[in-house]
């Protein structure tokens, strides 16, 4: 069973970086549905695995496929299909930092997130691979830094949220039903409002161009 | 599961205020607002006289009692002076149903965080309260403001994943996220303790504790008054109250230490940067960074630590909140929140110039205030744990905070030609004014403060 | 016998490099719903190339004259020792190893970019820029993946890789491989001038490989073009023997029949590889000419996550 989840967890690492690499929003938006159906798939997994608990993970593996995998990357769609005249041509115009140098930092993250779990927690762990949602979750904490985009970051933070679930499901027990269930909850929640907000920032950088920085310093 | 449901009361009356809010009468948003904050008031200062519960999904000690508390008056006195405030707003982003609907909900969700027994749902309710507060920030409609709104989201909702993975790595040592099992059961593994360690830095992240504390004086620069105030007043001490709950779960000396060194580095950072702000909101801001330093050090530090920084966060909770409803009168009467602009307070506004120069006073430290006794408390445990030398250092830092904050505000006050006539005195300057005397006024209850917190498991 | 096979072997790559690109060109055209010229025109366009005289710019030196006579030489060595036609070493094979193999590749590039280069010609120098730039990005991915494949079979002999990954599943299912295989693939798209990298018009703004011999004519031309059929005839046959499908590749017991049947696989092997880069070609868009670096960063990318694959998932 570890194995299968080497395996989707290297998709996950290796759909992160190609988020890197991907200008066009509607693509990162894409990428991220992918995702979620892997973690989805991933809880299947492990509900099968544990014979004890399963059918409260079959439970969340819906939860993450229709809300993570569905109903989110829909909502990012018509927010940005309501924003946008051509919304499949928007794309990150001005990353903080060049897709090749961000994915070389990416590669060295996923090393850093290899050597601190082997150097601490391995050895109370003893999970073979459990450095791979660690790094998971360096990587999407990348991809919000080195965009400007505001709803490719918002997909960085989801892909947070994701490597979260990995990680609990993987290294230790998971977490309780009700926590995680919160945690979609909350999560949906966030995606509405930030949506609203994302809408009427770009509609004020479209109009006005970008004016904040003299009054949001120090 | 009925002696459960008193202590949930606060929580109901906020969400019943909240869904009465989307009956489509005039001003029925306002009435059932400031119904359903009166009585959740009422019932947090029922729940004061009742014995602790510590059963099923609720654990509410005398912590939790007296945060109950606090978040009902700093909510009583929001939804009273948005009644007078919101008309200041040019170019509100949506209606004032919204906003009093989200503003219910916000305080529902506080309420929910600190009295959850299950620390997966104390991040799930903070994280509700950074969904339910994100759009009051953004009530006022401008780009910056709405920036401001997005940094806060991306940068909280970060930040507090990092506390959902130490939650992860606390159930997965422990086995139960129970706060009240936590605490009786403390787990000498490494996994247990980098949950804790990374449960600070994420909790932090909400509370404004220092390494991510940049959303902060963004947020409180450009959301209206009263958002800003209840900001304060009491979000910050509910993500410090899950960080004292971390440190409660495992109060082994890394944390402690780790705490502590948080604490001193926020309250060092606030004083530099308070010293160089230019926009009296933010500068304010910084001042609460600063209290939440020292709450986070008197947490740390356990015992007559703990007194103090709950001293600190209601007295801070109600003066801070003031302070907030005072710049939202003045930037209703000046336009501005550029401090070399709003001179000649005392002539064109007096009231409002008198209260503001109290309540900046007063949550600075000044020492008829509660506040100032809160420190003393937190400094007598900072010397008996750690020496002079560290006391002093910190007390250098406050020195310099008092004197940029008061200087400043000074000089608002009192230099400077008014640019306009003498104005009477606003109505909303009643709710800080009552504020400030109840923060003034629980200088008399910190015996009783001490005796509701006895129980504490920490001391 | 094996002294035939080695003769066989050249035969067939220099035989079947032209009907490949031919085939490639031919799928592309019936893809866009065009007829398209017959999959031997590229045999055509060698045929008229040699009948024609050669021109000479009378700046250049002898350089220019002898590279693609070089290259084309290089080509050859290189059909001799790599495994294209049998799963067992030839007699040349020992000559040199994957790593070997990859400097002469790396050598007739060289030359041919100081052949162009000594045309004088700007076009061909752009062209040389570009490739060169491209080139010394994309070797240390080709070291990287080398290196990896060392790892797998503790040798750096492809007939070795191509036996491990044949005999054991435990490896040609591991993640390790599955990088290695896409990081190949995208080196592969640079190398034989594939779609995302560089298209096939004519326009000189996306140029790079055809950019190179703007000034020659004549059979220098010819052994140039019939170089690069090989080139890309050879590394196909790579990453489909030892990385991809390294099944059915004859070994010693299959004998001279089993060859010879496999002359006819290999060749269904390579049309499935040309069917996917005719796909590529007719679906995928150009990058801009920058972006061909955030590509090879994603191939980097690639190849080091084979490396840390193999450290994360087979520590012991």
């Amino acid at each position: 069973m570890n194995q299968t989840f080497e395996v989707l967890g290297f998709l996950l690492i290796v759909l992160t970086l190609l988020m890197q690499w991907e200008a066009y929003v509607t693509g990162v938006i894409f990428l991220f549905a992918l995702s979620s159906f892997i973690v989805a798939l991933f809880l299947v997994l492990l509900g099968l695995s544990r014979p004890g608990q399963n059918y409260l993970l079959f439970v969340l593996a819906g939860l993450t496929l229709t809300i993570r995998g569905l109903i989110i990357p829909i909502i990012m769609n018509k927010a940005l299909h309501r924003l946008y005249e051509k919304p499949w041509r928007v794309r990150e115009d001005k990353p903080a930092m060049g897709v090749g140098g961000s994915i070389l930092v990416s590669l060295a993250l996923i090393v850093l997130g290899y050597f601190i779990y082997q150097n601490s927690l391995y050895e109370v762990l003893k999970i073979r691979s459990g450095s791979v949602p660690f790094a998971l979750f360096l990587q999407a904490s990348l991809l919000i830094i080195s965009r400007r985009h505001a709803y490719i970051q918002m997909i960085g933070f989801l892909m947070v949220e994701n490597s979260v679930v990995m990680l609990s499901g993987w290294v230790f027990s998971g977490l309780p039903f009700i926590v995680e269930a919160g945690a979609i909850l909350d999560l949906l929640g966030l995606v509405v409002v930030s949506s609203l907000i994302i809408r009427v920032r770009e509609n004020a950088i479209l109009q006005e161009g970008e004016g904040f920085e003299s009054e949001l310093r120090g | 599961m009925q002696q459960q449901l008193p202590y949930l009361l606060p929580l109901f009356c906020s969400l019943g205020g909240a869904t009465l809010c989307a009956i489509p009468i005039l001003y029925m948003e306002r009435i059932v607002s400031v119904i359903s904050s009166h009585l959740a008031f009422f019932a947090a200062v029922y729940i004061l006289f009742r014995p602790d519960c510590n059963q099923g999904f609720l654990h509410v000690d005398g912590l939790s009692k007296l945060m109950l508390l606090t978040i009902a008056m700093v909510y009583i006195s929001t939804v009273v002076y948005s009644l007078a405030y919101l008309k200041h707003i040019r170019n509100p982003l949506f209606q004032s149903r919204l906003y009093y609907f989200l503003l219910n909900v916000f305080a529902s969700t506080m309420f929910f965080s600190v009295s959850m027994d299950n620390l997966g749902l104390v991040w799930v309710g903070i994280e509700a309260t950074t969904v339910s507060s994100a759009l009051l920030v953004a009530t006022e409609n401008d780009q910056v403001t709405v920036e401001s709104a997005w940094r806060y989201v991306i940068i909280v909702s970060t930040g507090l994943v990092i506390s959902l993975i130490a939650t992860t790595f606390i159930f997965g040592s422990a086995g139960t996220l129970s706060l009240r099992d936590l605490f009786h059961r403390h787990p000498s593994n490494r996994v247990y303790l980098i949950g804790a360690l990374l449960g600070l830095i994420g909790f932090g992240t909400k509370a404004g504790i220092f390494p991510m504390h940049t959303w902060l004086p963004d947020v409180h620069g450009k959301a209206p008054s009263p958002v800003s105030a209840i900001f304060s007043g009491v979000l910050l001490p509910v993500a410090l109250y899950a960080m004292a709950r971390v440190i409660q779960a495992d109060p082994v000396a890394t944390v402690r230490i780790f705490a502590l060194v948080l604490g001193i580095l926020t309250v060092l950072t606030a004083a530099l940067m308070m010293t160089v702000q230019t926009n009296y909101k933010r500068m304010f801001a910084y001042s609460s960074m600063e209290n939440m330093g020292m709450i986070l050090i008197g947490f740390s530090l356990g015992g007559a630590g703990i007194l103090g920084a709950v001293i600190i966060i209601i007295a801070h909770g109600l003066a801070k909140s003031a302070v907030f409803f005072l710049t939202g009168d003045i930037l209703g009467t000046y336009h501005t929140t550029d401090m070399d602009r709003t001179g000649g307070l005392l002539r064109r506004l007096p009231v409002t110039a008198c209260a503001f120069f109290l309540a900046a006073m007063a949550v600075t430290g000044a020492p008829p205030f509660a506040i100032f006794a809160g420190e003393i408390f937190i400094f007598s445990a900072l010397i008996a744990h750690y020496g002079w030398l560290l006391a002093l250092i910190v007390m250098g830092f406050l020195a310099i905070a008092f004197i940029a904050v008061n200087f400043r505000t000074g000089k608002m006050i009192f230099t400077g030609e008014p640019a306009g006539d003498r104005e009477r005195p606003h109505i909303e300057t009643l709710v800080p004014a009552i504020n400030l005397a109840l923060s003034l006024v629980s200088l008399l209850f910190i015996p009783y403060i001490q005796q509701v917190l006895q129980k504490l498991p920490v001391s | 016998m094996d002294y035939f096979y080695s003769v066989l072997e050249i035969l067939y790559v220099l035989a079947l490099a032209p009907l490949l690109a031919g085939v490639q060109n031919s799928i592309e055209e019936r893809l866009e719903s065009r007829r398209g010229p017959s999959i031997f025109q590229p045999y055509y366009d060698l045929a008229k190339l040699f009948r024609k005289e050669s021109l000479v710019p009378d700046v250049s030196s002898p350089i220019y004259r002898l590279g693609p006579y070089v290259v084309f030489m290089f080509y050859l060595f290189l059909a001799m020792i790599l495994p294209i036609i049998t799963a067992f070493p030839l007699p040349f094979a020992p000559a040199a190893d994957f790593v070997g193999g990859a400097l002469f590749f790396g050598a007739a590039a060289a030359i041919k970019k100081f052949s162009a280069i000594d045309s004088r010609s700007n076009y061909a120098h752009l062209g040389t820029s570009r490739s060169a730039s491209l080139g010394a990005l994309t070797e240390p991915i080709m070291v990287l993946i080398f290196i990896m494949l060392g790892v797998l079979s503790d040798t750096n002999n492809p007939f070795v890789i191509n036996h491990v990954l044949r005999t054991s599943p435990q490896w040609y299912y591991s993640l390790l491989h599955g990088f290695v295989c896409v990081a190949f693939f995208m080196i592969l798209i640079i190398e034989t001038g594939q779609l995302p990298v560089e298209s096939h018009s004519n326009g000189e703004l996306g140029m790079i490989d055809q950019a190179m011999p703007f000034e020659y004519t004549g059979p220098e031309l010819a052994f140039y073009k019939w170089g690069s059929y090989m080139k890309a005839f050879l590394l196909m046959s790579v990453f489909l023997n030892v990385f991809v499908v390294p099944f059915w590749v004859p070994t010693p017991e299959a004998g001279a029949a089993g060859v010879g049947l496999y002359l006819l696989l290999h060749l269904v092997k390579l049309l499935g590889l040309v069917i996917v880069f005719a796909l590529l070609n007719t679906t995928v868009s150009k990058f801009r000419l920058y972006k061909n670096f955030d590509f090879l960063a994603i191939a980097f990318a690639l190849a080091f996550l084979a490396n840390l694959a193999y450290y994360v998932v087979n520590r012991k």
